[in-house]
């Protein structure tokens, strides 16, 4: 008897029990469903949370001042100020061939006002570079010039949702705002951009780093943003900025820098930690469903003991009848499997629809895993009604006891 | 050539032993055609699963042409049940979501045997048996007699030596009846060595062997 012939006779036992089959069907469906719709899920959320991490740029180090590592020991009695980071720190990283462009970044609040109308926003002091480094999109006019670093001229370039909230549908470009004490002319507008964790650029007036600096009276940078020339590049660029600011700060190692991979990776694996544990649990459905068809099996095979008895006295061996009874169990799965799936791609285009800034896909990986357990399920719980089967005496099975 | 020596058979019913088969003896030469008759719980059937090879004895020697098979494995006795032994029963046990064709098909499917040499070899039994026209019918579709016809052809379509029917015409009017042992008797005729079990005396009086038993055993 051949696989292909087995299959055959085992759809046919399916057939001929049609409302139990079909109760099968449902709970391994329901099953895989759940596993692979949760999955999705849990994949959507993190490539959202990743897309959300990419936007602020690629290959991107961020410098901050002061070490956040913890080297064990005991902690500071009294707390050490570290050495701030200045622009002269910023421009010096820019001499290395890794880096590709260095955005410092000066952060504050003031009171921005143009005629009648005042917010309070967060000013962003930089340079032309952290347009390319943070890939901002203009929507008219240019950003900050790029001969402004050290000298601090009064122009500022507004996010979209400011530039509605002080000038409205009016033209700003050319226009004069009053930031804190000072003046500055309006010469670039931002597009409306997508979110970027919360921080809304949008929100946000930036103006050259010195101004910046001398509006909030401050010699310190907030931190810096350092493109590294290329992906395979960012472990260089780490190591380069380290020791020029080492070199710079008197030996002392007082930064801290993030690469976005790590904080990708950080991510990464916490999104996938949390797929996997949701997956985990809907994979208990599985074992449920596992269970029932142990136990529709066992039915099966006191249902059909006459023609077990049958196919012994035929001369059908017992590991014959074993594998009779096995590929009906994982014919059941596997249907189930497949029904599953089917629904499960239902219901995350269904909720691709209601969910539009997230973007649902069911993974490859996740698919065959579904696909894999569910075989699995249906073999192992299927193993002991089928060797129930195999064991039957042929004399008392022919006479139905 | 088939020969039971000292065959014994018990079984435990609650606290008692219910002896099937005592000491029994029996000598069977291909060809034969025997009939097994007595009153129920004679031990019969108990003989007729023995000498199938789906019953064991508990003591005593049974040879099977030059096996011993009192010493046979499980897969063994099943190889041999395959190829030597075919099986009518009072009660058919046709596969009920099977067609006639199937069910004859199903000893050649699981011995193995390929699609293309089987299905012809179906065929040819099924016409022999002439139920050409019904092979696509399910058992629920066909008359007693038909399906004891079905029955047969699968007994036989192994080609196997000795062919046991257990009350073949128990669930069958006369004509029925009449008709399947003519078939047995036919299929006798061709070489196959053929047991009866029946309460019927006019079948069993058909035998050119007629065995009489009382008690688990042979009188």
């Amino acid at each position: 008897m051949n696989i292909e012939e087995n299959i055959h006779f085992g759809i046919k036992a399916l057939q001929g029990f049609g409302a139990r089959t079909l109760l099968m069907l449902l709970a391994m469906a329901i099953g895989i469903a759940s596993v692979v719709v949760l999955t999705a899920l849990g994949e959507g959320a993190r490539s959202y949370v990743i897309g959300e991490f990419s936007q602020l740029g690629t290959n991107l180090l961020i410098v901050l001042p002061g070490r956040s590592e913890t080297t064990g020991g005991h902690p500071p009695l009294l707390g050490e100020t570290p050495r701030d980071l200045t622009l002269q720190d910023a421009l010096s990283l820019t001499r290395s061939p890794k880096v590709k462009r260095v955005a410092p970044i000066v952060i504050g609040s003031a009171p921005v006002s143009s005629e009648q109308r005042e917010r309070e926003v967060n000013i962003l002091g930089s340079t032309a570079e952290l347009q390319p480094v943070r890939q901002l999109k203009l929507a008219q006019g240019r950003f900050l010039p790029s001969s402004a670093t050290e000298r601090g001229a009064a122009v500022v370039v507004l996010g979209n949702t400011l530039k509605q909230e002080l000038f409205g549908h009016r033209r700003a470009l050319g226009r004069w705002v009053r930031i804190g004490d000072r003046r500055f002319r309006v010469i670039g507008l931002l597009q409306a951009g997508g979110e970027s964790l919360g921080s809304d650029i949008g929100e946000m007036a930036i103006i050259p780093v010195a101004t910046a600096q001398a509006l909030f009276n401050r010699a310190s940078l907030f931190r810096i943003l350092v493109e590294a020339q290329g992906r395979e590049n960012i472990p260089h660029a780490e190591q380069v900025i380290l020791d020029t600011i080492r070199h710079r700060h008197d030996g002392e190692d007082d930064i801290t820098v993030i690469t976005q991979d790590a904080v990708l990776s950080t991510f990464d694996g916490i999104f996938r930690a949390l797929t996997m544990t949701v997956t985990g649990i809907a994979a208990i459905s599985l074992a449920v469903a596992g269970i029932l068809i142990m136990n529709v099996m066992l039915v099966a095979v006191s249902q059909r003991t006459t023609e077990i008895g049958l196919l012994k006295a035929i001369g059908a061996p017992k590991q014959q009848i074993m594998q009779l009874f096995l590929m009906e169990s994982a014919l059941l799965s596997l249907l189930g499997a497949v029904i599953g799936i089917l629904v499960a791609f239902m219901a995350v285009m269904a909720l691709d629809q209601l969910l539009p800034q997230f973007t649902l896909q069911i993974p490859l990986w996740a698919l065959l895993a579904a696909v894999g357990v569910a075989l699995l399920t249906g073999l192992l719980f299927g193993v002991l009604p089928a060797r129930q089967a195999a064991r039957l005496d042929p004399v008392q099975a022919l006479s139905g006891r | 050539m088939i020969e039971l020596l000292g065959i014994e058979r018990h079984f435990q019913v609650g606290d008692e032993t219910v002896h099937a088969l005592r000491n029994l003896d029996l000598q069977l030469t291909p060809g034969d055609y025997l009939s097994l008759m007595g009153p129920s719980g004679s031990g019969k059937s108990t003989l007729l699963n023995i000498l199938g090879l789906l019953d064991h004895p508990d003591q005593g020697h049974y040879q099977f042409e030059d096996t011993e098979t009192t010493t046979l494995s499980e897969e063994q006795r099943a190889d041999l049940r395959r190829h030597q032994v075919g099986f009518v029963f009072q009660a058919f046990h046709l596969v009920p979501r099977l067609t006639a064709f199937e069910n004859v098909e199903l000893p050649l499917m699981l011995a193995g045997i390929d699609p293309e040499v089987r299905k012809p070899q179906v065929e040819q039994t099924l016409e022999a048996l002439s139920l050409t026209d019904r092979r696509h019918h399910r058992p629920d579709q066909l008359s007693g007699g038909q399906r004891q016809r079905v029955a047969i052809a699968r007994a036989t379509i192994m080609h196997p030596t000795l062919l046991l029917a257990d009350e073949p015409t128990g669930n069958l009017d006369k004509h029925s009846g009449q008709e399947v042992v003519d078939i047995l008797e036919q299929l006798n005729q061709d070489g196959i060595t053929l047991i009866i079990v029946t309460h019927d005396p006019e079948i069993g009086s058909r035998a050119k062997r007629q065995i009489k038993m009382v008690d688990g055993a042979i009188v």
